[in-house]
């Protein structure tokens, strides 16, 4: 792939005349001088005769990987005449089978971010990686500090493991989110760390505590996948129990769910466990019955669940919980049999390895390598400052120029997942190898790199990953394996097997320190769904994608519940002062139905100093310490725009997302015919004659997690507005996620879309004729017709029509991420979802030159692609056999808004929830 | 009906026309100044918006529409007064109290539609591509669409201007010919004498001014209706709640002429006070406005009647929620209500149809109030559309606020400078009353 055909992809300037002829000028010179050729730099040779794999507008797919604390993640890159545009989940890779998160989405826009720092730089001044390389390979030997994420990948072991023979190496895995406490409460048991996976497909109940599994986490995309294999409503359907103290994605879908502030719920699992007959001592339980108080019901109702599905449970805790929550976990995991593979984590050093708090006491540190993290911003208690002025060297490797490069003497850009070589492995064990799928933009390195510099090999990545793979194995016969590997994007067989571990562990004292009464209010620090650590922050799409659960785009607040905020006396963007040991930090309140009281929880990620679109975007709530902490809450005085996407979370009586039970669906299902079909019209009947195109969407499924979304942004150059013309109600995403909460605290997550109705309110009122039915079915935006009136958006009951109110792509700097096939819109003109016409019409084209019919399931859009329960099914209404013919025949299928008599082409499938029936 | 009126011909023709050459008072200078600046208002407005995108409005998502309609709608309706008085009073032979006020009238209408015709090409995404509203014999044989109603309202509001401008021209001609004749300078007589088309009030050119006028007359009566219908079209057509009634085409059609007689009596007094002409303006006619006003305005209230009866009996959830309960701006409805319902029932009384003041106060509420009618219908109905996770807020910005009123400023700039010019008072008419 990186071969010298493809074109170098230099950094886009702003030049002005004047610059333009001083820039000639000195070209001149350099030319004269001889000494224009820059690294890297190679001729252009245009395709006058396409090389075989490359044709012209024809996108070519490679399989790749990407890495997210220390996790790999395949994906497969759709690349237009040698530029990466789009990223799916790839179908072989364990951890997304296929699907896609919406970080992974929005990666792609990282490759192309104009913020990417692009030189290296010592002690202020520029400085090349090849002679920073030099200076690494020249490193005597001594103190060398590594600070970086977990990793998984085989090679980055087989470095470490050859530095540690020349250097003192210390190594600290840093991941504010990380896993650890999971491995520990293993190590609990087990007396090792290992990695529980429990087999979801086998689960009758689900049981998530404190964690938001569907959508966060190595594999959430694939358990995502399995939980929603079991949701079809019938004997099968699982029940998913969630305690958690705010509402995230997963508890969205919960048939019964618990507001519990996160530190009761070592309470919950006691009184569960003992309920199932785990040996909890009975103090422990007197100790965790007070503490729940009225809420002891709710867990012994979960008890009679789990005991009713022995060995066909599940119980995820999440990774911010203690140690012994997660042991007491694996130890009602045992005694109910619940199917788990336990398998040795992937991590290198699943525990983390030398604390951070080493290195910010060390009076010596030596050589400081900080690798693709920002501990600075991420650990601010620690104050790392001073100990990297102390290093005689040190060194910041990252994407981006952040608060930890800021206070350390050198900086490296590091390589994009996707312009380097990486072998990560999945949750499961599964190596998959990363492969770059477009050439260096800048002088960069990466992770392998860095540290092949460290032990002054001169081999390049690929050379590395490569030869790691191979091992002893004879080249020749190596050669086969490594193309299938690079083509699959995986590397067979390589999963970690299960071992058999008995689980052993008494309550100790920590477990009595939980559950002791407590007083004050909980602050819960929590992951941000969308910029996670604080990593993703300069991702422009990232920001601006609606929260899953406040719609906030661009920021963060302090969420809490409706009774906490009364008691506080705040409403929505007052700002309060939240206080814990630690510090304390000003920022603006929300709040959320289905948050627990006495708990108020913030995001991280936020509030960051150093990159340019990040740069003071809500605000830092690492200076508050502990992930679970108590504090005090004021209300302090002013306020500050939160802005969101949606504002109204009633249906307000109208006929948009139905809920049912599971034990009523008899009585339910006759109302959805009633919501479906023809209305009478006076209007004679259209006929629709060949292909026609639909779209079902099952709300049961559904968790919100956003993927689509940002694949719709990715597939269909969809402009990002920045939070000032979010908070106006100028967002652009074409595919929205309306979230409609009832009165009982039941949540409906209904992706809202064009509606390609067939009698479309928009067509008759645009009076140019712009929007206009397609005989396959599509309502079809015509820009270049497209005057502006607004009316059809006016007539749009659905209100997903999208307007150009400014020139906004002319702010998106994305130009090399554009999807060619994609019309990029510019100022005036109205846009909205096209059923990715794209996708169809290069089918359609496809199938012309080949001499055949469309085929059924060839047309995919770029949604249903990312939906990682499949929740999104697109197809020809004739089609039989599939997914979307199914939904097309489901009894819950409805049309949104029926009464006005639009008849949509997209459908959707009611909500089906499975409480617990009481006896 | 004629007693205040001047004992000769002559006399009132130096009376109208004299004070009409008189130097420019301090008053017409400042306010001239004032009106001035606002234009400059507007064009600074419109650059920026053409030149930025209107984003710069504060139209949005939910609120797709909002001010440029708003002002689109109550300028058309305010021009339609003028054609009230002078065509259908005209064939109603209401001449005795409508000749004195008519040419102000029509010239209002002039230009208030001048102002509406502003909003609908700037309000495009991409204005310059306006036309393509019109039915132009284009190359790719593409022509606009028949159903939607905004090339009626292309169609509707370009011949409500073209009719209005020549029925409005037409009654001009005697008296144009009449300042070419007494004009004092060579300058101003080769001025009206170009704009008078040669008329030279023989008998035969009176007998087919009488024809044309009274055709002209009869053309554009039904414009009076037709107009307003259409412009309510791009609401009720749509689905809208609030928008999709058919209530909307007369409730429309009384509301412009309400706001209409609302503005004649602005117009009236202030011109009459500075003009010493309440010999010519009289209270009889301000009284007949002010009569005119309550009964438009009480089919107005029983438009708004209509409006709630109909979201309580068709028991629609979504016009329900909007008239009852989901008010976005319930401070504008309840002002609008105070406004055009209360305000104009103190016409029920002489005594204030006969006072001055008050018919400037109540006159100003009534303009104010169908401003905020259309606020309310629009900008709420779209705020509270059939998807609640939609709803969104509208505030104007300031780009909004330096249009409404930069066209406030253009047609008053407009209206002082065709006071200093031109008759404004049709002199012949007057004639012809007073002295058959």
């Amino acid at each position: 792939m990186t071969d010298d055909r493809i074109l170098p992809l230099l950094p886009r300037v702003e030049v002005t005349r004047r610059d333009a002829l001083k820039l000639l000028a000195g070209g001149v010179a350099a030319l004269e001088a001889g000494c224009l050729e820059k690294p890297g730099e190679r001729e252009l040779v245009p395709y006058v005769i396409e090389p075989p794999e490359h044709r012209a507008g024809v996108p070519v797919r490679y399989a790749s990987a990407l890495t997210l604390d220390g996790f790999g993640y395949g994906v497969l890159v759709d690349t237009h005449e040698a530029r990466p545009t789009k990223l799916d989940g790839n179908p072989a890779h364990p951890a997304v089978l296929g699907g896609s998160l919406a970080w992974l989405q929005a990666r792609i826009l990282d490759l192309y971010d104009p913020q990417r720092s692009r030189v290296a730089q010592l002690r202020g001044h520029d400085a090349a990686w090849p002679h920073l390389a030099a200076k690494l390979r020249a490193l005597p030997p001594g103190p060398l500090w590594l600070v970086m994420p977990p990793q998984s990948s085989p090679t980055i072991g087989a470095l470490l493991g050859r530095i540690a023979r020349h250097h003192q190496l210390r190594v600290s895995y840093h991941a504010p989110l990380g896993r650890t406490n999971a491995y520990r409460g293993a190590e609990l048991v087990y007396g090792k760390p290992l990695e529980v996976r429990p087999d979801l497909s086998r689960a009758d109940v689900v049981v998530a505590l404190d964690s938001d599994f569907l959508a966060w986490g190595p594999a959430a995309a694939a358990m995502a996948r399995a939980f929603a294999a079991r949701r079809a409503p019938g004997d099968r359907m699982n029940r998913l129990w969630v305690a958690e103290p705010m509402q995230t994605p997963t508890g969205t879908i919960a048939d019964e769910r618990l507001a519990l502030p996160a530190r009761d719920l070592a309470a919950l699992l006691v009184v569960v466990a003992q309920a199932c007959g785990v040996a909890v001592p009975n103090p422990s339980v007197r100790a965790a019955e007070a503490r729940l108080g009225g809420r002891v019901a709710w867990a012994r109702r979960l008890a009679t669940d789990l005991k009713r599905a022995r060995g066909a449970g599940a119980i995820v805790v999440g990774d911010r919980q203690p140690p012994e929550v997660h042991a007491l976990a694996r130890m009602l995991d045992h005694e109910l049999g619940n199917p788990v593979a336990l398998t040795p984590p992937a991590l290198l050093d699943p525990l983390g390895g030398t604390p951070l708090e080493d290195l910010a006491r060390e009076a010596n540190p030596g050589t400081v390598i900080v690798l693709d993290c920002d501990p600075v911003y991420t650990a601010p208690r620690l104050h790392l400052g001073p100990a990297l002025a102390r290093a005689t060297l040190s060194l910041h490797v990252g994407l981006f120029r952040n608060a930890t490069t800021e206070a350390c003497a050198g900086h490296v850009p590091l390589a994009h997942d996707l312009e380097t070589w990486t072998d990560p492995r999945a949750v499961d064990g599964t190596l998959a190898i990363g492969q770059p799928a477009i050439r260096e933009r800048f002088e960069v390195a990466s992770i392998i790199d860095v540290l092949a510099a460290l032990v002054g090999d001169r081999n390049d990545a690929r050379t590395l990953v490569h030869d790691q793979l191979r091992g002893d194995a004879p080249l020749e016969a190596f050669d086969a394996s490594w193309t299938a590997a690079l083509r699959a994007g995986v590397v067979p067989n390589t999963a970690a097997q299960p071992t058999d571990a008995q689980p052993t562990w008494r309550s100790n004292d920590a477990l009595a320190a939980l559950l002791a009464p407590t007083s004050g209010i909980e602050i819960a620090l929590a992951p941000s769904p969308s910029v996670h650590d604080g990593r993703f922050a300069p991702n422009a799409w990232l920001q601006e994608l609606p929260h899953p659960i406040t719609k906030q785009t661009w920021g963060n607040a302090a969420l809490m519940s409706p009774a906490t905020a009364q008691s506080l006396g705040v409403e929505n963007e007052d700002l309060v002062r939240v206080a814990t040991r630690a510090g304390e930090i000003t920022l603006p309140a929300m709040i959320v139905t289905g948050a627990a009281e006495r708990s108020v929880t913030i995001e991280l990620g936020f509030g960051q100093h150093a990159p340019a679109i990040a740069d003071g975007i809500g605000t830092d709530a690492y200076p508050l310490g502990d992930f679970l902490d108590e504090g005090s809450l004021a209300r302090a005085s002013g306020t500050r725009r939160i802005p969101r996407s949606q504002l109204w979370t009633s249906q307000e009586g109208r006929d948009l997302a139905p809920v049912m039970t599971l034990a009523h669906l008899r009585h339910e299902l006759p109302k959805m015919a009633e919501l479906r079909g023809p209305q009478p019209s006076l209007l004679p009947e259209r006929q629709w004659r060949g292909v026609q195109w639909g779209m079902s969407i099952d709300t049961s499924i559904c968790t919100g997690c956003s993927a689509c979304e940002i694949a719709c942004v990715a597939e269909n150059n969809i402009a990002t507005v920045g939070p000032t013309e979010v908070a106006r109600g100028r967002i652009m995403h074409w595919l929205r996620i309306d979230r409609y909460v009832d009165d009982g605290g039941r949540i409906v997550n209904e992706p809202m879309l064009c509606q390609h109705c067939e009698d479309a309110p928009c067509e008759y009122v645009c009076p140019v004729n712009a929007t206009d039915h397609s005989p396959d079915g599509l309502n079809e935006q015509v820009y270049n017709r497209c005057i502006g009136t607004r009316f059809c958006q006016n007539n749009c009951p659905y209100k997903v029509r999208r307007f150009n109110w400014f020139a906004f792509e002319k702010d998106d700097d994305r130009a090399l991420q554009y999807n060619p096939d994609v019309t990029v819109r510019s100022r005036g003109v109205m846009e909205k979802c096209s059923y990715c016409v794209q996708r169809i019409r290069g089918a359609e084209h496809r199938a012309i030159v080949e001499k055949r019919e469309v085929k059924v399931g060839e047309v995919v859009t770029a949604c249903q692609a990312a939906c990682p329960t499949g929740a999104i099914q697109f197809g020809q209404l004739a089609e039989q056999g599939t997914p979307f013919a199914a939904m097309r025949r489901d009894p819950r299928r409805f049309e949104a808004l029926h009464d006005l008599g639009t008849r949509p082409r997209t459908q959707y499938l009611a909500k089906v929830v499975n409480p617990k029936e009481e006896p | 009906v004629s007693a205040e009126l001047p004992q000769s011909v002559g006399e009132l023709h130096d009376d109208v026309f004299g004070r009409m050459r008189a130097r420019a008072g301090m008053h017409w200078l400042i306010a001239f100044g004032i009106t001035g600046m606002f234009t400059m208002l507007l064009v600074v407005c419109l650059s920026w918006t053409v030149y930025k995108g209107i984003g710069v409005w504060g139209t949005n998502m939910p609120a797709a529409w909002a001010f440029a309609i708003i002002n689109f709608v109550w300028w058309i309706g305010i021009g339609h007064a003028g054609t009230f008085i002078s065509a259908i009073l005209y064939l109603l032979e209401q001449g005795s109290w409508r000749n004195s006020i008519s040419r102000l009238t029509e010239t209002m209408t002039i230009f208030a539609v001048m102002q509406a015709g502003l909003f609908p090409v700037f309000h495009l995404g991409r204005p310059w591509f306006a036309y393509w509203l019109f039915p132009y014999p284009d190359v790719m044989a593409v022509w606009p669409n028949v159903k939607s109603a905004l090339p009626w309202d292309a169609a509707a509001v370009s011949t409500y201007f073209t009719v209005s401008v020549l029925f409005w021209y037409t009654g001009f001609l005697p008296d144009l010919a009449s300042l070419r004749d007494h004009s004092p300078s060579r300058r101003w007589r080769i001025f009206y004498g170009l704009l008078a088309m040669g008329w030279r009030g023989d008998a035969r050119g009176w007998r087919h001014y009488r024809v044309a006028y009274l055709m002209l007359a009869s053309i554009a009566a039904p414009l009076v209706i037709s107009v307003h219908s259409v412009v309510s079209s791009d609401f009720a057509i749509g689905l809208t709640p609030g928008w999709h009634t058919t209530l909307q085409p007369p409730y429309f059609v009384a509301g412009a002429i309400f706001s209409g007689f609302a503005m004649v009596i602005v117009l009236a007094i202030p011109v009459r006070f500075f003009f010493q002409l309440q010999h010519v303006i009289t209270d009889r006619v301000l009284d007949n406005c002010a009569k005119l006003t309550l009964i438009t305005g009480l089919i107005v209230s029983y438009g708004y009647m209509m409006e709630h009866f109909g979201a309580y009996y068709t028991g629609d959830p979504t016009d329900r929620s909007l008239m009852f309960g989901l008010h976005t701006h319930s401070f504008a409805f309840w002002l609008m209500i105070f406004c055009n319902v209360i305000a104009p029932q103190a016409y029920w009384f002489r005594s204030v149809r006969r006072s001055r003041p008050a018919l400037m106060v109540i006159s100003l509420f009534v303009l104010l109030g169908m401003w905020l009618e259309r606020f309310v219908i629009i900008v709420q109905g779209l705020l509270r559309d059939h998807t609640p996770s939609a709803w969104g807020h509208y505030s104007p910005t300031i780009v909004d606020l330096g249009i409404l009123f930069g066209t406030l400023g253009f047609f008053g700039f407009l209206f002082l400078l065709f006071l200093r010019f031109f008759p404004f008072i049709p002199v012949s008419e007057l004639k012809e009353e007073a002295f058959g």
